[in-house]
């Protein structure tokens, strides 16, 4: 396959039939002397009768090849040979989802490839996911599924130089589009026109610190779109409407709703945003948040706790007791006295293991917390803290320190309980118990058994702005606006073709010196026989 | 005209003299002689009557000694007359001159040699007419008369045609000629070759050819002009036309060589770039009859 990168040039093999023309009238009137014209009686004479017939100086083949030699150097003449293994890189992200007139945009895109596709047996096409690093498309895949994850440039260790890299894709993601134009595509198929999209892009709820029976929340729209759009925003909390809005977003708007909710029960749904009326993406026109994200946590306190620890729980806005053992999120376990847990902690639970002998204790004295939990306590709580001593109470080697002191490691995550917090503190020691920090350090210890924060939990769903862009970018635009039957050329191929300029010049160089060479010889050679004897 | 050197020429007469020449006739049983029976004033040897011979020869003495008629024979001459005719029409300026000079160059050599031998050398250089001639003449002195007739004439580059016939008149008796030029014409020069034979004792021809004949410098569309009758050509030269133009000249030059080969005229042809001792004595001895 040969491509021309400045078609203008061409218009010089124009040049051609004007100099066959030229040389056509060169040819009269030089005349040559000859010993005997005897010699050249078979030499085809001219018409007789009517006018001369135009003959034509065999120099013009040399000169016309010359001429259009260079002109097709200078067109950027590149060859291209077929590729035996060509890879299809498909964009399969969300703005692939697109429904334009003949379907969805990845379904348009397919059809195109398979029409673009060569037929020869002989080449190996392989469909790689963008989306989906890995995962592998059959090119006779009538609808393949549109990724949630944004299409990303493959790592330059996954292309091949040997092979021909094709993209398919709607010139929606910009990071694709710069990759192409970068040479590494040889040919890109570009599919899709529309360009108004409006999405939901962001829902989040949070418990309100004042009242821990209602929860805040926003949720962001975003107009992905060229021009302004009109949406109407429904809020649902399982079946109940909790939110109507009328929004009008100029183009590329995003717009934050925020919004109050009554907790809702433990068995409430999911809490939903959705837009109308629907576009050419409606798959963003909705977003959904699970609504047990913003329930509150269940903890069990076991019967040997310290009244102390349940009353540092009590105060958390986001834990509740829980009835039974089979309902809690969390679990405080404590050490009975015969050395045995109150409860057993259930190893899927996050729990928190906490010493109840109370018979030997030393004073703590230069607490520090682990690199993993933060510093909560205060030097006024330091001196109350006592630690308990004896067998049984002292962390296993392989143990996580989480705080250690001069007397040794106070509280420690187990190696084979990731979601375990155990602690030799005495949380039920009076002093400590009556410090106003004391819910703090319980709190800190739940924390580090859970794993995320007790206090001000966000519960949000969100997707990011760029998969909802469904319009191509102003380069892909301006491709798009030549294309034929949505096969597009790349608008800069590989340079992996061979460009044939080199050779070109080189064959127009030799035949220009061998003119010239002819030309001198013609010249030295009549001047010679004009000189005569 | 340059001079040649004089040990060339001094060489080549030594060779010419062996090579013009004819052997001996040596009676059987009998010692050698030298010299061969013809026109000439001393005695030579008696043979029988054959028809054809002239009655005054009829020695009647021997005759009636016999019984049958006996003719005597005589000696020919051992020096003849020599004239050197000498090509200068315009198609001898073709192949940048190289023609006329090796054409000179024999002349003048040939001149030398004849002399040499003894032999009375006149030279004529003809075009449509004789242009050029310097009679008869002898020995050493004769020499440099030859070679300023040689100096003072040039080929015309244009309109100079070639006329053998315009020679025949200035040839008195029946001399030896020996012909220089390209032959380039058609069938007049062998009529001149032929009415030049018939008033010569012995003719000779050399046929200096040069391959600039055939070649043209230019390609295409082109006027050829005949440099001796003007004559004028419009077609198209390629290599295919310069190969025909040789095939033509070859042509030419067989039909000349077979003309003479049946006429008895002792014929050569060498190329215009060749050095006038090599084609000479290539021509003497190609010519030579032992």
């Amino acid at each position: 396959m040969i491509s021309v990168a400045a078609p203008l040039w061409l218009l010089g093999l124009a040049v051609g039939p004007l100099l066959w023309w030229l040389h056509r009238a060169r040819g009269h009137g030089r005349s040559v002397a000859v010993a005997s014209i005897l010699l050249f009686r078979d030499v085809p004479a001219p018409r007789s009768g009517g006018p001369r017939a135009p003959v034509t100086d065999p120099a013009w083949r040399r000169r016309v090849a010359s001429v259009v030699l260079l002109t097709l150097a200078l067109a950027g003449l590149t060859l291209y040979r077929p590729a035996r293994e060509l890879i299809v890189w498909v964009d399969d992200g969300p703005s692939m989802a697109t429904r334009e007139a003949g379907g969805t945009r990845l379904a348009a895109g397919f059809a195109a490839l398979r029409r673009a596709l060569p037929h020869d047996p002989a080449t190996h096409i392989e469909l790689r996911s963008l989306a989906e690093p890995g995962l592998r498309y059959e090119a006779n895949q009538l609808a393949p599924l549109v990724r949630s994850r944004e299409a990303r440039v493959p790592a330059s260790g996954a292309i091949s130089t040997q092979a021909a890299q094709w993209l398919l894709t709607d010139g929606a993601n910009a990071a694709l589009e710069d990759w192409a134009r970068g040479g590494a595509i040889e040919r890109v198929i570009r599919v899709g026109t529309e360009t108004e999209n409006v999405g939901v892009v962001g829902l989040a709820v949070r418990t309100r610190l004042s009242d821990s029976a209602r929860l805040d929340g926003t949720v962001t729209i975003f107009n992905a779109g060229r021009r302004p759009a009109r949406r109407d925003l429904v809020l649902h909390l399982g079946r109940e409407p909790v939110l109507r809005q009328s929004l009008e977003l100029s183009a590329g708007q995003t717009q934050l709703l925020g919004f109050t909710l009554s907790r809702p029960p433990q068995d409430s749904a999911a809490l939903e945003a959705h837009l109308s009326p629907s576009d050419a993406l409606p798959e963003d026109d909705h977003l959904a948040l699970d609504a047990r994200a913003l329930q509150r946590r269940r903890i069990r306190i076991g019967g040997g706790c310290p009244e102390a620890v349940r009353s540092a729980v009590a105060v958390e806005a986001d834990l509740e007791l829980a009835a039974s053992a089979g309902t809690a999120d969390i679990a405080v376990s404590c050490d009975a006295d015969d050395g045995q847990l109150s409860e057993p902690a259930a190893q899927s639970l996050p729990t928190l293991v906490v010493a109840g002998r109370r018979d030997s204790r030393d004073a703590v004295t230069d607490a520090a917390w682990s690199a993993a939990a933060s510093a909560v306590l205060s030097e006024t709580l330091l001196p109350r803290m006592l630690v308990l001593r004896g067998a049984g109470r002292n962390p296993p080697p392989d143990a996580e320190p989480l705080l250690r002191s001069g007397a040794g490691t106070l509280a420690w995550r187990p190696a084979d309980a990731r979601r375990r917090v155990e602690t030799r503190v005495d949380l039920g020691a009076p002093a400590l118990a009556a410090a106003p920090e004391y819910p703090l350090l319980v709190g800190e210890l739940l924390e580090l058994a859970i794993g995320e924060p007790l206090i001000a939990r966000v519960a949000a769903s969100d997707r990011d702005p760029r998969t909802i862009t469904i319009a191509p970018n102003a380069a892909a635009s301006l491709g798009a606006s030549s294309a034929a039957d949505g096969v597009l050329p790349a608008a800069q191929r590989a340079r992996r073709g061979t460009p044939l300029a080199p050779p070109l010049v080189a064959i127009a160089a030799v035949l220009i010196l061998w003119d010239l060479a002819v030309s001198v010889r013609s010249t030295t050679r009549l001047a010679r026989a004009e000189r005569g004897a | 005209m340059s001079r040649l050197p004089a040990a060339e020429l001094k060489s080549f007469a030594r060779v010419a003299g062996h090579l013009l020449v004819d052997p001996p006739v040596r009676a059987a049983g009998s010692r050698g002689q030298r010299g061969r029976p013809g026109v000439g004033l001393e005695y030579f040897d008696h043979r029988y009557y054959e028809p054809g011979d002239e009655l005054r020869h009829i020695d009647w003495r021997q005759s009636a000694r016999r019984g049958a008629a006996v003719v005597r024979r005589y000696q020919v001459e051992t020096s003849s007359e020599w004239i050197l005719c000498l090509d200068a029409s315009s198609s001898m300026c073709g192949g940048d001159g190289a023609k006329w000079r090796l054409a000179s160059a024999c002349a003048t050599a040939l001149a030398y040699a004849f002399l040499d031998m003894g032999h009375r050398v006149g030279m004529l250089i003809f075009s449509d007419a004789v242009v050029a001639a310097c009679p008869l003449g002898r020995g050493v002195a004769h020499y440099p008369r030859l070679l300023r007739t040689l100096a003072e004439h040039v080929p015309a580059r244009h309109g100079a045609r070639s006329r053998l016939g315009s020679c025949i008149d200035r040839l008195a008796g029946r001399p030896c000629a020996f012909v220089l030029g390209d032959f380039l014409t058609a069938d007049q020069m062998r009529r001149d070759l032929a009415a030049l034979q018939a008033r010569c004792l012995q003719l000779q021809v050399l046929r200096i050819a040069s391959t600039g004949d055939a070649t043209l410098p230019i390609a295409g569309h082109v006027t050829l002009v005949d440099r001796e009758t003007g004559e004028r050509v419009d077609g198209i030269v390629d290599a295919s036309l310069e190969r025909a133009a040789r095939a033509a000249d070859a042509a030419m030059e067989r039909d000349l060589r077979g003309f003479c080969r049946a006429a008895g005229v002792p014929f050569s042809a060498c190329a215009a770039t060749r050095d006038w001792r090599s084609a000479l004595v290539a021509h003497l001895r190609a010519t030579h009859r032992p």
